[in-house]
């Protein structure tokens, strides 16, 4: 079942001439983990902000659970079941501590508070914050933010998540929790996710990969054969996660992988 | 640079005065700040001296810390005091120093100022100090939600004044990285004429004025997306629960009051 549909979507800034995003049709079904790849400027951040209605399309439509973002009536709904994670952890805290900031969507949803205080357990628990709920802004690491933000959104109960490059000022580690955190909102609780991102690791480890160049969604392909999609991702310059770029290599110098093995490890 | 000024801090703690509600505190020290400047005999002073050591006790704080805090308003109270007893020519003349003579009510009118000042910030301070601002905000939101008959945005006046509050340490440690990165091309912030500390100030204001901005359209499409659309239809987290202590609080400040009223000359 489609959760989100483009059709013919159009998007041009104000002050822009060209359009950004020029006559989309897509589905994303419900469940599945897509993520969107492309260079800067490629219309990826403008197209997530088109998910839950924080912008409104230009031309066509967009529709989540059959309700048009455009819909006044319908937006309020949009936003609980299409949550975003920002790329910047600071900029999107806007409580004082760590329980207040996830308990400000539930507060804007008209949530009641013994509702609100099961739910802040419940989430805090699941993205393993806890021991921070009390703590402030200012005194968290980067990945310690983004699950404060996880959290905010997890209390709503969305359907969908849209993670807007948010593993991109992160250090290893809070990347690492991240992800692993977007798998298993994927992989054991069912949530679609849509994750746009740089890194292609991170977009391997997704069902779907939408390739947008120049306001188009050039490839849409699955991540169920990587190999297969290798030339194209490092014709257009993406550079390749490292084990990728070694099997390339010895795939082109027609080097046998046990051999490769020898040579590092030695006879 | 600002370690030593307490108003505006909080810190945590399990007191009296910590358990109390932050919309008694307020109403407290607004009353108090109005008695303070009706006050006018070294009786009433003296009362309200008495009333300030046992509002010590009640709060927890440590002693070095006021005292800590305190100190940079002796500048301000000395300036005060001399001001009056220099100005204030009303009365005997006590004792002439050089050309200068100093006068009965001079002296007087200065210690009275310069007790009203020490009480006043002394008061704030521990208001403040034993009140998270988070309470504050949310205290002074119930306090103006009676003006939203007239049209008083309350609710988007907290908010603000919450959103402020929480970025402040953000900005502080903005400015920082700010400053060693001018700092690490040239900038120097302390040495120069005026003119040059100017022109380095204003390679700090600039760029922390547009990230402000930055972070601002982020911060507001980060709400909107959490569905944030104003105070209509919200709940809230957090309670204010009045209890006996407020209650309490109330009538002794009450009853202070009559008394101080009874003092006045």
């Amino acid at each position: 079942m489609a959760i989100i549909e483009l059709r013919d979507l159009e998007y041009q800034y104000e002050e822009s001439d060209e359009k950004v995003l020029k006559g989309l049709n897509k589905k994303i079904h419900q469940g599945e983990w897509l993520s969107i790849i492309g260079a800067n400027g490629s219309g990826k951040s403008t197209l997530s902000r088109l998910f839950n209605g924080l912008s409104q399309p230009t031309g066509g439509s967009v529709l989540v659970l059959g309700k048009k973002t455009t819909e006044e009536d319908s937006l309020q709904m949009i936003r609980r079941e299409v949550g975003m994670v920002f790329q910047n952890p600071e900029h999107q805290f806007v409580a004082p501590t760590v329980r207040d900031d996830i308990a400000f969507g539930m507060e804007n949803a008209g949530v009641p508070r013994e509702v609100m205080l099961e739910r802040i357990d419940e989430v805090s628990r699941w993205v393993n914050i806890e021991h921070i709920l009390h703590m402030e802004p200012h005194r968290l690491s980067g990945g310690q933010k983004q699950r404060a933000a996880i959290a905010g959104i997890l209390a709503l109960r969305p359907q969908v998540m849209v993670f807007d490059e948010s593993t991109s000022m992160l250090d290893p580690n809070g990347r690492k929790e991240i992800l692993e955190t977007m798998n298993r909102l994927c992989r054991e609780s069912g949530l679609t996710i849509i994750s746009i991102t740089h890194y292609l690791e991170e977009a391997f480890m997704s069902d779907r990969i939408w390739f947008m160049k120049a306001g188009r969604i050039e490839k849409d392909v699955t991540t169920a054969n990587i190999p297969d999609q290798l030339e194209w991702m490092e014709a257009e310059g993406m550079p390749l996660p490292y084990k990728y770029q070694l099997y390339r290599e010895a795939k082109k110098r027609r080097i046998d992988i046990r051999t490769l093995r020898t040579m590092v490890e030695g006879e | 640079m600002f370690e030593n000024v307490i108003i505006g801090q909080y810190l945590p703690g399990r007191s009296f005065l910590h358990h109390m509600d932050p919309r008694a505190k307020i109403a407290a020290v607004l009353f108090l700040i109005i008695v303070i400047f009706l006050v006018n005999s070294w009786n009433g002073y003296a009362l309200f001296g008495a009333a300030a050591i046992a509002v010590y006790f009640l709060s927890g704080v440590p002693f070095r810390y006021i005292r800590k805090g305190m100190f940079p308003v002796f500048i301000l109270v000395i300036l005060t005091f001399f001001l009056h007893a220099f100005f204030t020519r009303e009365g005997d003349i006590l004792f002439s120093v050089g050309v200068f003579s100093f006068y009965e009510e001079g002296i007087r009118q200065g210690l009275f100022i310069s007790l009203r000042l020490l009480l006043l910030v002394y008061f704030t301070s521990l208001l403040t100090l034993t009140t998270s601002p988070i309470d504050l905000t949310d205290a002074l939101e119930q306090m103006f939600s009676p003006l939203e008959r007239f049209k008083f945005p309350a609710y988007d006046v907290a908010m603000m004044m919450s959103i402020a509050i929480r970025f402040i340490p953000t900005l502080l440690q903005e400015t920082e990285k700010i400053i060693k990165a001018q700092t690490a091309r040239g900038a120097d912030f302390n040495k120069g004429s005026m003119r040059d500390r100017m022109q380095a100030f204003v390679s700090l204001l600039v760029p922390l004025f547009v990230r402000a901005f930055r972070r601002a359209e982020d911060l507001a499409y980060a709400m909107e997306a959490r569905g944030y659309n104003g105070g209509e239809g919200r709940t809230k987290l957090r309670l204010l629960v009045w209890g006996w202590r407020d209650t309490l609080c109330c009538v002794l400040i009450a009853a202070f009051g009559v008394v101080l009223l009874f003092l006045r000359q």
